[in-house]
């Protein structure tokens, strides 16, 4: 392995599903979700998944989180396999990776308020003991981070916009300080002039904590504002791994270059047509 | 733009809900018209009121929803029409195409049974007609073996299929207006392309289509017209080309830029926009876009500004201090 | 409950959805209005039978006939049965027993069905279907035939009703609590729960049970009038509540035998069930639009 370990290696993985509730007593149906496929993380790294419905790229995040059990390849935090049966080991691997999913209503109990659904992170994931009014300060704190007025922590999720909700998750996902955050379609349900805030302010945090980031998109467009490199997924399968540069400018598999042309820009199509609009 | 009346002319339309905290109104005094041929894009993010218009035109609100102002398709008045004249007018005048192909089709029901209902409900096609229609209709929207898939049923097909389906549905009685709201958001976007695509031919063979989006990219490989929608206010009505490449309204412009692109510098940030849209029923006092926007003075705060049309006749903005020189747009 | 086990954390809004729903219930009128004429039928169970100088099988042979019409001079203010006996005693006395059984049935039915239907879903896969096949075995069982088995191998007691009926009641709670728990499962919430590390328990606790809360009250008011009803076909068969003692179930069968010559046997103790069950649909309804926190303000 080169010099610097990277934060996260995904390692040949692979997910069947079986498919249909109750299969008994006839064999179950099963889906390959993911197959063989092997990413990596540097640290403070941004990565972009990216594919359409079906390939897998959920998928990926919830074997990262432990959430999918893999049944085959492996997974590797700081160059060491995480073992996801190990209590202590996820204990501890899940205060430096987390997860911002991508329905900002869903993603919150309808029944917790804003700084209640924080305050839960906090106990579960911050370990050493801290007094009411310490943990009030560090939820204010985190809230305030992603850009949430104090009186937003009484409201319920149904009293919150979208792009608040998802600011809600995002605090909640990075009180930690995880050195990983895994965002799963995360600015997709958003509004076009919410959708850039929230970009923005997950560039900030990445950078601002040197915080790696596993953007999983279908929107190309967003995950090159946001990415160093990306990897495509097509059925379950990496077919193109490389940089910014190298996927925007010289794709070189036809499922990427198809993904190209069908990013909806607001351009006019004209002849010549292609060049940036204001 | 053809003589006589437009296909869908809607005026002064209101929307407003009665709910438990009160009235909320969710569409304020918006006028549009759609010709044949053409289509016309209603932009705006969620709250935006552009939902509830379109249901307005079609008699669709909820129960606690009640719509002012006239809605008039081909001449004839839609307003407060009884079910059974809005009924006539469905289907055969106008035809809807919805968000969700998931929920659109009736899971029970073989594609077949589905396209051809609605004719044979209103006595339109003997059963033997009404299958030839099916399949044309199936073929218009370049579904490929649609023998096979008439025996089908929805969950037999992919998401995408599943649209098209809709759209066969919705097209198969010859309507002249297409209502479609938000017909690619669930969708992957090469999927998305094709379908915008087959509308844009529909289209092109004459059928008006009002299509509601939040997505400015969707418009722009069909739209001939856009009209921006903000806090139930149209702000901003142009020609496709011309909204884009001068937007008037601050809000157009900002919206625009939001957009991330596949070209330019990636590592530029985003250009966004501070705050978040007004949720329906904060009373706003003047410009509703007025607390996000950069522009704003004494003046946007206190008036709302009405839609005024351009010198061409061709735009109308509703702002006022609009954006006029390209070195303002940067 | 939720709020409480977030011990340690500062909520601004102590109690807050509880507070809440506390406010809402108040505000709507048909469930505060059912809530007060339960209460008082509660407590008119309660203090009602000492009231009347007679006993509940204390035959009054002064009257005229063993089944003598209501009337407030001769102190049988709702008359008396067939038998001569108070029966503004019995219908308390039977109150009191109904409500007994209603509600400690069903809140066995409500522990035990919200407890497994929960963890079958949230735990899904193999578990969930060992959890509901055993579900469906019991189903499977004639209950009656069970019950009757229980009170032959235990003998008669009324701890053993509320536990017999509570036993048969919790498979459909059960069934509900495991479909809305299987659907939560899914939700995004939840997955976000466990990705931040929580043990299961907690999710069921914190995150599963308190939303599917609403379907679990409306499904347990609509289980009491059922409880009601099932006790008193079991006394009707002889296994129910015994004499002496009476419940409304047996009043009401009692009353519909000499319907024609005593209507009032039949119409009292009928009016009493009736508001109750009545009551309780009411309170069912507010109580679950109380709790829903997308009704707040």
């Amino acid at each position: 392995m080169s010099a610097p370990q990277p934060l996260l290696q995904v390692e040949r993985v692979g997910v069947r599903y079986r498919l249909g509730g109750t299969s008994w007593p006839s064999p179950a149906r099963t889906l390959d979700a993911l197959s063989e496929v092997s990413v990596e993380v540097p640290d403070g790294g941004r990565l972009g998944i990216v594919g359409e419905s079906g390939s897998g790229k959920s998928t990926l995040a919830r074997v990262v989180l432990g959430l999918v059990r893999a049944h085959a390849g492996r997974v590797l935090w700081r160059g060491a396999a995480v073992d996801y049966a190990d209590r202590t080991q996820l204990r501890a691997l899940r205060r430096e990776l987390q997860i911002v999913f991508q329905d900002p209503f869903g993603s919150l109990d309808p029944r917790m308020t804003a700084g209640e659904a924080v305050g839960e992170a906090l106990h579960a994931l911050v370990a050493e003991p801290m007094s009411r009014v310490e943990a009030g300060r560090r939820i204010s704190s985190a809230l305030e981070e992603v850009g949430l007025a104090q009186e937003l922590a009484d409201r319920y999720p149904h009293e919150l916009s979208g792009g608040q909700c998802q600011r809600v998750a995002i605090a909640r996902a990075t009180i930690s300080r995880p050195r990983l955050l895994v965002c799963d379609e995360a600015v997709s349900a958003l509004d076009v002039s919410v959708q850039a805030q929230v970009v923005n302010l997950l560039r900030d945090l990445s950078e601002r904590h040197r915080m790696a980031l596993l953007f999983i998109s279908h929107n190309l467009a967003v995950v090159r504002h946001l990415c160093d490199d990306i990897a495509v997924l097509c059925q379950g399968r990496l077919v193109e791994r490389g940089g910014i540069e190298q996927i925007f400018g010289s794709p070189r598999e036809p499922y990427t270059q198809a993904l190209l042309a069908a990013v909806p820009e607001p351009v006019v199509r004209r002849k010549g047509a292609g060049s940036p609009n204001p | 733009m053809t003589d006589g009346p437009a296909l869908l002319q809607v005026r002064d339309l209101e929307v407003r809900f009665d709910t438990a905290r009160g009235t909320v109104q969710a569409v304020a005094g918006v006028t549009l018209a759609v010709q044949r041929g053409e289509c016309v894009a209603v932009v705006g993010e969620s709250g935006s009121g552009k939902t509830q218009l379109l249901l307005a035109c079609l008699g669709l609100l909820a129960q606690n929803g009640r719509a002012t102002g006239s809605v008039q398709f081909a001449g004839r008045e839609l307003a407060g029409a009884s079910e059974a004249d809005l009924n006539a007018v469905r289907g055969t005048g106008v035809a809807l195409l919805s968000q969700d192909p998931m929920s659109s089709l009736t899971p029970h029901l073989r594609i077949e049974t589905q396209l051809v209902e609605g004719l044979l409900d209103r006595g339109l096609a003997t059963p033997v007609e009404a299958r030839q229609r099916a399949l044309e209709a199936l073929r218009d929207v370049e579904i490929p073996e649609p023998e096979a898939r008439l025996r089908q049923y929805p969950h037999e097909l992919s998401g995408g299929m599943r649209q098209r389906v809709a759209l066969a549905m919705a097209l198969i009685g010859r309507p002249q207006l297409l209502f479609a709201d938000e017909p690619t958001t669930a969708l992957d976007v090469s999927v998305q392309a094709r379908i915008l695509d087959t509308l844009a031919r529909v289209r092109d063979r004459g059928v008006g289509i009002l299509i509601i989006t939040h997505d400015l990219g969707v418009v722009a490989g069909l739209a001939d017209r856009v009209a921006v929608m903000y806090a139930g206010r149209i702000v901003e009505e142009a020609p496709t080309e011309r909204l884009f490449r001068a937007p008037s309204h601050p809000y157009t412009a900002a919206l625009l830029a939001a957009v991330p692109r596949l070209h330019g510098d990636p590592s530029a940030r985003l250009a966004n926009i501070e705050g978040y849209p007004p949720r329906p029923g904060e009373i706003a006092v003047g410009c509703a876009f007025a607390p996000r926007c950069t522009r704003a003075e004494e003046r946007c705060r206190r008036d709302v500004p009405s839609l005024a049309q351009g010198a061409t006749g061709e735009a109308a903005v509703a702002c006022h201090r609009p954006l006029r020189s390209e070195m303002e747009r940067a | 409950m939720a709020d409480a086990t977030l011990a340690g954390v500062e909520t601004p809004r102590a109690a807050g959805l509880w507070a809440d729903a506390w406010l809402r219930l108040r505000r709507s009128r048909a469930a505060w209005v059912a809530a007060l004429v339960l209460l008082a039928l509660v407590l008119a169970a309660l203090v009602g039978p000492s009231f009347s100088t007679y006993g509940v099988d204390q035959v009054d042979w002064t009257q005229a006939t063993l089944a003598s019409p209501p009337s407030l001079e001769s102190d049988h203010w709702f008359g008396t049965d067939a038998n001569g006996r108070d029966l503004f005693v019995r219908v308390w006395i039977g109150t009191r027993m109904s409500l007994l059984v209603a509600v400690l049935a069903t809140v066995v039915s409500v522990a035990v069905g919200v407890a497994w239907g929960a963890t079958a879903g949230y735990l899904g896969g193999r578990i969930d279907d060992w959890m509901m096949r055993f579900v469906d075995v019991l189903y499977a069982l004639p209950y009656m035939f069970f019950v009757i088995i229980l009170t032959v191998v235990f003998g008669r007691s009324l701890v053993l009703i509320f536990l017999a009926i509570g036993a048969v009641g919790w498979l459909t709670m059960a069934r509900i609590v495991r479909g809305q728990a299987l659907a939560l499962r899914q939700r995004e919430f939840v997955e976000a729960a466990i990705a931040l590390g929580l043990p299961g328990r907690t999710i069921i606790v914190r995150h599963i049970v308190p939303n599917v809360l609403g379907t679990v009250i409306v499904y347990a008011t609509l289980t009491v009038p059922q409880v009601i009803l099932f006790e008193s076909f079991l006394s009707f068969l002889g296994l129910g509540v015994q004499e002496p003692l009476t419940s409304l179930g047996r009043l009401v069968a009692e009353g519909a035998l000499e319907m024609e010559t005593s209507p009032w046997l039949l119409l009292i103790p009928s009016a009493v069930l009736g508001t109750i069950l009545l009551c309780l649909n009411f309170l069912g309804d507010g109580l679950r639009d109380a709790l829903d926190p997308r009704q707040r303000r």
